[in-house]
């Protein structure tokens, strides 16, 4: 039709996924409308659009965790109609997903061979060749992490890499990947490329779902882009420049730029001396100004996380003072951190963030209920609470049908909106965002970037973690080298790149003395 | 710059044209409809067999029952939309009554202190297990199934295990009396419903009661205090379910050890069908209905005539299948809405 691609996709045989004007309805919301999707075999199929545009939902539907409600699918040629999820599997079909759906308690070596356990003669399960069957799929992936260990000691990046080892065990020839990079820094990110590189060499198929513009250019072939539940465009990526897929993806243009238009920074709002968080982290020192965005980076496990959640209470802290304008405060509970100023927006939405089974309005008030809307000291106004919780959807253009719907029926990215608008209304002094745009689109990062300016403008202060260099680089004003537990070294945005930023994450010592000697 | 505007995306103007008033929530009622149908054929088939117990006089029999058993059953909701559990209810309901009972017949006090010291004592041994439960971090069902042998040993030891029999009239009355020819309990079940439900569905307590049996670490980051409030909904438990005790006490005219024992079951089974009903929304209203089936289905069945032993085997049944009413509300919430075949 109108893909450029079109003619040159003379072989049938080659189209490995094939589905046809497929339509999923949900209550109250159409989550794909006469959807056509095609994949060609050893190709990385790039899928992109909005928050809640229906690509999860379309790879539920092909692998069959969801029944479509019209529309066929055919993979290789087998029409999956009556296949379940089994079935899709034997046909060499994985998907790993957006949420990962680990099991928590188990070891990493039990969720990986999870429903596949090798046995023994006797018929018990054989535990010693399922940490070694295990191990190798682990193996092609990462070195880091240890088989034995539980997934709920596990960080971010580790679970994410051991998910997509689990997919790996039934051998797949199509594999599926929702949004694998989102949590995973940079490093870990490029280690995880060359892996994919590989198995592409190895003839698999891939589909790829990312809300990471760059790293889409850097290993699609072809890019298929949803928006509204239906197909705009299929092109090989070259042919389609950044600003156009962005286009095709919002339906209208937007200024991808951050309004960095400078904000007067102020005084000293936040200093941090001598913390020592229990977790991880030694010797942290910091101040934060009025007005000031200071990011931190690190790659994963050098400990800013922990360094945020001891601040605001989160975790227990061993030692250090946390000052707010100079006066001395206590956080030793969030309750205590919140009442003195601070918002916390973790990073896990689903374990840290939301109550799934509660509305879009509950969630979003919960932080400031008590502070925005009560009349007295806890009787809730509900028209007020309504109409501040439609203003937010409207600005982060939240796709939800309904204020009232459940937060677990929301599209993954939408649900992050959700925990940041929650925190946007909390009227805070000092915010500290942990990875706030994860899985957001790209509309919805620009509005939320605009909206953290917006908060440095009235005065507040911001502390702000992130793994994407770039946007770390376009918002701060300084950032702080996070490096096994000790910031090393400190920044200012604007006399620094992104080469130098890199240098310093990964461990490096003195950028402008190794540039020299080159 | 407006924001409102360069940010209205296109899901917005997708969702507008599509939205669907309410909640919207799949398969999940398939089984609050399932459960009004259920019980409309018990109650049809009783009607038939024994038209009786559509008369009046038997309806106020089931509205006095429904009455007594819907305060430690709100109590057990409550607790139980925080994540909790409390195994000791029957066991503080019989222990109010006794000390109630026992204060105003055998020791002489005047009515009003014995009922005031009955209704503190549900407080404070409430208290107790939320105690337990928020700072020495015991699970729930431990701490409670503990409290609930202890109190035991407290209502043996207060008369020695026997019957207190005679109670002042005007006690009596708050049991079997009438105003407007409507009895007393149902005035009082009235008063704490409207409050329960308040609490439950207007206040930030409330709703922040319900989140954190959702996600307690959610609510802990979101500065909720859930270690206050997971107190007080055990306080609130224990308070509510010497209603229930004392109530009894005065509609029987009497104050025996055993008196409390039924209520742990059925407060159980009210506050379980309570949270299906709504879909975890609206528990009060909800216990109160679970209330009202389950009262309704025992009374159904000693008019047909049946033995203690098909009371026990309803009663476990409907609990059984409520809890797995919940559950598979959940998955169905979870896994496969608006799935085909
Ligand atoms: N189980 C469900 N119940 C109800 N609605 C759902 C369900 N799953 C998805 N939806 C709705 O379907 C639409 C598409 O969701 P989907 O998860 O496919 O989006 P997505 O493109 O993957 O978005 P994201 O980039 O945020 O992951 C959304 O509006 C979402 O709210
Ligand atoms: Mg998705």
């Amino acid at each position: 039709m109108n893909s450029p691609m079109g003619d040159r996709v003379g072989n049938q045989e080659d189209i490995v996924i094939k589905a046809e004007r497929v339509s999923k309805s949900f209550p109250g919301v159409r989550a794909l409308k006469e959807m056509d999707f095609e994949v060609i075999r050893g190709e990385v199929h790039a899928l992109v659009g909005e928050n809640g545009a229906g690509k999860s939902t379309l790879m539920k539907i092909i692998v069959r965790e969801y029944i479509e409600d019209e529309g066929n699918i055919f993979i290789e040629g087998n029409n999956v109609k009556d296949l379940g999820i089994r079935g899709v599997q034997k046909l060499g079909l994985s998907l790993i997903h957006q949420d990962l759906n680990l099991i928590p308690m188990l070891t990493v070596a039990q969720n990986i061979c999870l429903g596949r356990e090798p046995v023994t003669r006797f018929g018990t399960i054989d535990w010693k060749a399922m940490g070694l069957k295990a191990a190798d799929f682990l193996g092609q992936i990462t070195s880091e992490i240890n088989v034995e260990d539980r997934v709920e000691g596990l960080s971010n990046s580790q679970q994410q890499l051991m998910a997509i080892a689990r997919a790996l065990v039934t051998s797949p020839r199509i594999l599926i990947l929702d949004e694998p990079t989102a949590r995973l820094d940079q490093k870990t990110s490029d280690s995880f490329f060359l892996f994919l590189e590989r198995a592409k060499q190895k003839g698999l198929t891939v589909v790829y779902i990312s809300h990471r513009l760059e790293e889409i250019y850097r290993i699609c072939d072809r890019v298929t882009v949803l928006r509204d539940g239906t197909k705009i465009i299929t092109a090989p990526i070259n042919e389609i420049p950044q600003t156009e897929l962005v286009k095709y993806m919002l339906g209208r243009e937007i200024e991808q730029q951050v309004p960095k238009e400078s904000v007067p920074i102020g005084e000293v709002k936040l200093s941090v001396r001598d913390l020592y968080p229990k977790e991880k982290g030694k010797d942290i020192n910091f101040d934060l100004k009025s007005g000031e965005i200071l990011g931190i980076v690190g790659s994963i496990g050098a400990g800013k996380s922990e360094v945020a959640r001891a601040i605001f209470g989160a975790d227990p802290k061993q030692s250090g003072t946390i000052r707010i304008s100079g006066k001395e405060v206590k956080t030793n509970a969030p309750h205590d951190a919140i009442d003195h100023g601070f918002a916390l927006i973790p990073e896990e939405r689903r374990d840290q963030g939301l109550v799934g089974n509660e509305s879009v309005r509950k969630n979003m008030t919960m932080a400031a209920l008590k502070k925005k809307f009560c009349v007295g000291p806890s009787w809730i106004d509900q028209d007020k609470e309504t109409a501040a919780v439609k203003t937010s959807i409207k600005t982060l253009g939240i796709a939800t049908p309904s204020p009232e719907q459940e937060v677990q029926f929301l599209s993954g990215g939408t649900q992050q909106k959700v925990v940041v608008a929650k925190w946007l209304m909390s009227d805070s002094d000092i915010y500290i965002f942990d990875e706030p745009t994860k899985g957001i689109d790209v509309g919805g990062k620009y509005d939320i970037y605009k909206l953290i300016v917006d908060l440095a403008r009235q005065g507040a202060g911001i502390i702000f973690i992130s793994n994407e260099l770039t946007e770390v680089l376009s918002l701060c004003d300084r950032i702080l080298v996070m490096f096994n537990g000790q910031i090393i070294k400190e920044l200012e945005t604007q006399a620094s790149n992104r080469e130098e930023l890199l240098f310093y994450v990964m461990g490096g010592r003195d950028y402008a003395k190794t540039v020299n000697d080159l | 710059m407006s924001k409102s505007n360069s940010s209205a995306t296109p899901s917005d103007v997708r969702n507008s044209g599509e939205i669907e008033t309410g909640t919207p929530k799949g398969n999940r009622s398939i089984i609050r409809y399932g459960i009004f149908v259920i019980f409309g054929l018990f109650y049809a088939i009783v009607t038939i067999l024994r038209p009786g117990f559509l008369s009046l006089g038997n309806f106020y029999d089931i509205f006095i029952e429904t009455s007594i058993i819907s305060f430690v059953s709100f109590g057990e909701a409550i607790v139980i939309a925080a994540g909790g559990l409390d195994l000791s209810v029957g066991n503080i309901a019989g222990a109010a009554a006794m000390l109630t009972c026992h204060l105003m017949s055998n020791l002489g006090f005047d009515l009003g202190t014995s009922l005031v010291a009955g209704v503190a004592i549900g407080g404070l041994i409430g208290f107790g297990n939320g105690l337990m439960v928020t700072r020495l971090h015991m699970n729930s069902l431990i701490a409670t199934l503990g409290t609930m042998f202890v109190l035991v040993g407290f209502l043996y030891g207060l008369t020695g295990g026997v019957t207190v029999h005679i109670v002042p009239e005007n006690f009596e009355y708050l049991g079997n009396g009438t105003i407007m020819s409507i009895p007393v309990p149902m005035y009082f079940m009235a008063f704490i419903f409207i409050l329960a439900y308040l609490f439950m569905e207007k206040t930030s307590y409330g709703r922040n009661i319900r989140m954190i049996g959702g996600n307690i670490e959610a609510c802990r980051l979101s500065g909720i205090n859930i270690k206050n409030l997971t107190l007080m909904t055990f306080v609130l438990c224990g308070f509510l379910s010497t209603f229930s005790g004392i109530l009894l006490a005065a509609r029987q005219a009497l104050g025996n050890v055993d008196l409390g024992e039924r209520f742990l079951l059925e407060a159980f089974i009210a506050a379980m069908l309570g949270t299906v009903i709504f879909d975890g929304k609206n528990i009060i209203t909800g216990t109160l209905l679970g209330a009202i089936f389950l009262i309704s289905l025992l009374n159904g069945l000693t008019l047909l005539g049946a033995g203690p032993q098909w009371m026990y085997f309803a009663q476990g049944g409907l609990l059984l299948a409520a809890i797995l009413a919940n559950y598979y509300s959940k998955r169905l919430a979870l896994k496969i809405p608006g799935q085909k075949k």
